[in-house]
């Protein structure tokens, strides 16, 4: 077995400088990485998925039997469909925890021992992202609390929007904070607010593309399993890499407003600065 | 470390039925912490020879390093590392994983083998392709890297098989001027098979001939461009003449 190989010298010059290059080269030089990754939060995200589609199937039975049996279930359904994903959620944190910090040092150029990365990506940020996550799933049981108490009405809506566009992005601050530097749980908070208002347009974009998943709801109950099927392979392929691009747009925030002048060790790490 | 005894070494093959000699009742030894290359046309025996070494290959006779029996001692304890002319480098890896691969199946902590991965890239000149695949570096550079994956586990010995057949002239003057800083910085034996004349030449301390699975003799790089053997003769005809 012989490799293939370039007919010229790799050249210094050809590393990425920026963190935009350095997305593309990721996948180019560490494509069976980024797949093992994904295998990771796929498995993470299973209990969420599983327990979200016996909920479906609850729901979808109950609408056989009656409009008043679904009229009467539909706010215990909701509420608890709320707490369950939360609890989920907890448990897909297990594998995103390990999984950033894989990425956090392959942006770094450090050498990937993946096994080790995940333990302590688990080991040092989860309980953290976990205590933030709980504080903003306290606002996302409130909303749903609301959407169920007053279905599909502005009120509704409104709740729903206020936690998309306000909590959660400053909550995917955090966690890239938190995989990145050593901070207290109110030092996370007032640094995730600080770089959400610098960044509204980018951490409102973050959130979207993130949560791409919920327009599956739009997939009617008769397609169920095409509706699951979508996200297992959304969580597989699709979810890793955008964790990947948030971390390389979040560290280049990092190197502009935080590292240049406080962390010089991380300022540009990983890439070519020739 | 201790020099490599070679006492009545015989290496036989079965080729379609027919039993061939590779190397023939060969008794010498490789000197200590030197450079020894093994020369010879091509089929006289010096991968066969080198593989006996290795472990790579049975055969009968005995090899000593010292006074102990090689067969008495583990694929580990005898400190070797190997660089073949393919120098095959995992495909999937960066060339951080490849480097650092023989010391995590070694089961060494993340940091040591952190430092001397780094530290032998950056000896070989190869610091800025740690991340990089196989597949994106030239064949030279691939060389370097598979040296590096051979000199980062520390080895006694050296064992190369023509690892410059496939590289360009320059390329392989800079690597060949490398290997030898390195070997005597780090006191490692060598054994090194080349079919080039003048490779032999300007790496060896000591030249070892082979001739059809025998040992024709052993020369300093003088004695060998002195020396009037047929054999010898023969294999000088390929050095460049002065015009």
């Amino acid at each position: 077995m012989k490799n293939k190989y370039s007919k010229v010298d790799y050249s210094k010059a050809s590393l990425p400088r920026t963190r935009r290059e350095q997305f593309l080269d990721c996948f180019k030089m560490n494509y069976p990485l980024i797949l093992k990754a994904g295998l990771i939060i796929l498995v993470s995200f299973l209990p969420m998925l599983i327990f979200s589609f016996l909920a479906d199937y609850y729901y979808a039975s109950l609408m056989s039997v009656s409009k008043e049996a679904v009229a009467a279930t539909k706010m215990v359904y909701y509420n608890l469909f709320g707490v369950g994903i939360v609890l989920f959620a907890m448990v897909a944190m297990i594998g995103i925890s390990g999984v950033l910090h894989v990425f956090r040092n392959l942006i770094w150029g450090e050498g990937i021992y993946f096994k080790e990365d995940m333990k302590d990506g688990i080991k040092e940020n989860y309980w953290r992202n976990v205590l933030h996550g709980l504080v903003c799933s306290i606002f996302f049981v409130l909303a749903f609390f609301l959407y169920s108490i007053f279905p599909e009405t502005i009120i509704a809506y409104a709740a729903l929007f206020l936690f998309a566009l306000i909590f959660l992005p400053i909550y995917f601050w955090i966690i890239y904070l938190n995989n990145t530097y050593q901070s207290t749980f109110w030092q996370l908070i007032k640094n995730g607010f600080y770089f959400y208002i610098k960044t509204i347009g980018w951490s409102i974009l973050m959130v979207v593309i993130t949560l791409i998943p919920i327009f599956v709801i739009f997939i009617p109950m008769t397609l169920i399993y095409l509706k699951y099927i979508i996200l297992l392979l959304y969580f597989a392929f699709v979810f890793p890499s955008l964790l990947l691009m948030i971390n390389l747009y979040t560290t280049s925030i990092f190197d502009k407003y935080i590292n240049k002048d406080n962390y010089s060790d991380f300022y540009k790490r990983g890439l070519n600065d020739n | 470390m201790s020099d490599i005894k070679l006492k009545n070494l015989k290496i036989l093959y079965r080729q379609k039925g027919t039993i061939i000699t590779a190397i023939d009742d060969v008794s010498f030894t490789f000197h200590n912490e030197k450079n020894n290359v093994l020369i010879g046309y091509s089929g006289c025996g010096k991968t066969s020879l080198l593989n006996a070494v290795a472990g790579k290959i049975l055969f009968n006779g005995e090899i000593y390093i010292g006074d102990k029996n090689i067969e008495d001692i583990s694929i580990e304890d005898r400190r070797l590392a190997y660089v073949s002319q393919d120098f095959v480098l995992y495909p999937h890896m960066t060339i951080y994983d490849n480097i650092a691969f023989p010391l995590k199946l070694q089961k060494l902590p993340r940091e040591e083998i952190d430092i001397r991965v780094r530290s032998v890239a950056d000896r070989l000149d190869i610091s800025f392709l740690l991340t990089r695949r196989p597949k994106y570096l030239s064949i030279g550079q691939q060389q370097r890297a598979a040296i590096a994956r051979a000199l980062v586990k520390k080895p006694d010995i050296l064992l190369m098989d023509e690892p410059l057949s496939n590289v360009d002239k320059e390329t392989g003057e800079e690597i060949k001027k490398l290997i030898k800083e390195i070997m005597k910085e780090n006191k490692i034996t060598l054994i090194y098979v080349s079919h080039d004349i003048t490779s032999a030449l300007s790496l060896a301390d000591y030249i070892f001939v082979l001739n059809e699975g025998k040992l024709i003799g052993e020369y300093t790089p003088g004695q060998f461009l002195r020396e009037n053997n047929e054999i010898v003769m023969s294999l000088k005809q390929d050095l460049p003449h002065e015009k």
